[in-house]
């Protein structure tokens, strides 16, 4: 597969100058050790004091230029969770559907492994205010959305929970509307062997970037890309992808610690001024 | 969520949102550019209805509004998104961000009416980030707000289309609203929207057509949109299509966001605007973000004398009489509403 081009912006926070500066040090380290991916070049920005803020008073920037594959980036991506990421080249390129099943599939267990100690990311408005979306298209529908639209048509198979089957088929087909998929079948079954489980089965259309972000947060159990064979993928749906899926690993991550952000913020008050 | 109004459907499941001049065209499963309005299943949805990031109770000035109701209360409230990314923005973080910022409470309108009712606020300012993006939670609780009495205020780019506007100005009493630059260029360079017509169009069909008191911000940024011949022409553009009598702010920057790397504008840049545009003939020019200068003062436009002497938010001298004419001279000042005795004994910040 062709190589990409990529700026990492990684950005670190801390309450304490020091440990910052030992975790930006390590981050470094880490980075120049990397095996699956070439790092080119990697800057480090001046640390940040904000004086306003309590917690995480320190902020540093590390600025890593990376060439590798797809495939070794977006797990890199998902390892260093960056800010940002910036493609540089190439401008466009081809995957094949089953070189993204594999990355795709590379996705969902890093993602799965950080849900089992973090929790779950598929979380929704209230979905009631939502219609039923519309469920089947035909031939012609399929081939238009794929050819004009540049859909890609797949199948996944998730573990979802609610309360009935029912209830998860609308819930769910209103979920995968609201991600921006058409949705061509779904059907919801109880698990084997577990009462509260129930598994999805979806035949959706939708862009590249909703792709990722859905297996990202539905860390499915078995993904097959039908259609079209090759995919074409442009520099900005690439960073959108990666800077998706990084933003997801880094939302896991630190959830702890947002958690102890907002429970001070909801709990400390001030007399009115 | 609930659908949106001011949208059309388009071929292949994608909309067209019709609220604000960027008409953005949005595919299944994406946002417009405001962040908060998706197309979901090939129709417009407002995710920040009932979303309500900040809310507390200012002082009018705060807004700034300096002729509406002097001294009166306004329960601020505001939620995320907007149409406009300007470089500059102090309030980025909701106003760039959308329905997943974490502090968010819902409400609904009668609650914010309630509340503005049971603090004693004169008025409901949506403001903090761009209220026109939050368009059908404004319009019900500005609806509700008449009702019972409580005065509307949007504190806005202007940044709407006209038919929108139209709908929702005869429930509003006051704007204030912000003229970033005086050219195109600015709008697209540093607010990041095609052009500065909109907010300009917004400010005339108020007052003109609806007879909403307007007064209007102009934040002057060094080597931005700070040159004397910009800042000649905004005023005169002022004097001629909205009156010498609307109130403009030029207010003091601060660095912000993404332009920390430019220095708070120089106090003698200020003074430079507020002298061009009483020169154009605006009777009633503000400097602001400078707590204590005497720019923060209404004059008498006839006999010179302070009429409402401020200290950053807080009116310390009232002298206007309750017919709103100039204690000293007579003249009469264009003030809507009274002096309302604020009932805070201590200062504001």
């Amino acid at each position: 597969m062709e190589k990409i081009e990529v700026i990492f912006y990684i950005e670190a926070l801390s309450n304490e100058k020091k440990l910052l500066e030992r975790a930006i040090e390590a981050t470094v380290e880490s980075l120049k050790g990397e095996k699956s991916i070439e790092v080119k070049d990697i800057s480090v920005g001046d640390i940040l004091e904000d004086e306003e803020e309590e917690l995480l008073k320190y902020s540093g920037v590390i600025e890593a230029r990376i060439v590798g594959s797809f495939r070794d980036v977006a797990l890199a991506a998902l390892r260093y969770s960056p800010a940002v990421v910036e493609v540089l080249r190439p401008g466009k390129m081809e995957i094949s559907a089953r070189e993204l099943m594999e990355i795709l599939g590379d996705v969902a267990v890093f993602m799965a492994n950080l849900m089992e100690k973090f929790g779950g990311l598929a979380i929704y408005p209230k979905l009631d205010d939502l219609p039923e979306p519309k469920i089947g298209y035909s031939r012609d529908e399929i081939e238009a959305m794929i050819v004009e639209d540049r859909q890609i048509l797949y199948r996944f198979v998730a573990e979802v929970y609610d309360k009935d089957e029912e209830t998860a088929r609308v819930n769910m087909a209103k979920a995968l509307s609201y991600e921006g998929c058409r949705i061509n079948k779904l059907t919801v079954q109880k698990a084997p062997n577990d009462d509260k489980k129930l598994l999805l089965a979806a035949e959706v259309l939708s862009d590249f970037e909703t792709l990722f972000q859905l297996m990202a947060k539905y860390v499915p159990v078995a993904l097959s890309i039908i259609e079209p064979e090759v995919i074409d993928v442009t520099a900005g749906e690439l960073q959108n992808a990666l800077t998706d899926i990084s933003g997801f690993a880094q939302e896991l991550i630190t959830r702890p610690l947002k958690k102890q952000l907002m429970d001070r913020a909801n709990t400390t008050f001030r007399l009115n001024p | 969520m609930r659908e949106a109004l001011y949208w059309e459907p388009l071929e292949g499941g994608k909309v067209r949102c019709k609220l604000c001049p960027l008409n953005c065209i949005i595919s299944e499963g994406k946002r417009g550019s405001c962040r908060v309005r998706k197309n979901i299943g090939g129709k417009l949805y407002t995710l920040n209805y009932g979303k309500v990031s900040a809310i507390g109770a200012d002082p009018v000035e705060k807004k700034p509004l300096f002729h509406f109701w002097p001294g009166s209360c306004a329960l601020s409230i505001s939620s995320v998104g907007c149409n406009m990314h300007c470089r500059h923005c102090q309030n980025w973080e909701i106003s760039q961000a959308d329905e997943s910022f974490p502090y968010l409470h819902d409400m609904t309108p009668e609650m914010v009416v309630a509340i503005a009712k049971r603090y004693g606020c004169e008025s409901i300012a949506y403001t903090y980030n761009e209220p026109v993006i939050w368009y059908e939670f404004v319009l019900d609780t500005a609806k509700l707000a008449r009702k019972e009495g409580i005065y509307n205020l949007l504190i806005t780019n202007g940044y709407i289309n006209e038919e929108p506007f139209r709908e929702l100005a005869p429930y509003i009493d006051a704007m204030n609203i912000d003229i970033k630059a005086f050219s195109d260029e600015f709008y697209m360079k540093i607010a990041r929207v095609p052009s500065a017509e909109p907010s300009r169009r917004t400010a005339v069909i108020a007052k003109k057509d609806f007879g909403i008191h307007v007064e209007l911000t102009y934040l002057i940024i060094p080597t931005l949109n700070d040159s004397e011949e910009e800042i000649r022409a905004f005023a005169r553009w002022v004097v001629e299509e909205l009156g010498d009598d609307t109130p403009v702010h030029f207010s003091r920057f601060f660095p912000h966001y993404q332009l920390t790397h430019l220095p708070p504008t120089p106090l003698e840049t200020i003074e430079m605007a507020y002298r061009v545009a009483r020169e154009e003939g605006l009777k009633f020019v503000y400097i602001g973000n400078v707590p204590g200068h005497p720019g923060e003062n209404t004059y008498c436009p006839r006999c010179g004398k302070p009429l409402i002497v401020r200290w950053g938010f807080k009116i310390t001298e009232y002298n206007i009489t309750d017919d709103g004419r100039c204690k000293y001279c007579g003249e009469m000042i264009p003030i809507a509403g009274k002096h309302a005795k604020k009932r805070y004994g201590a200062e504001w910040w």
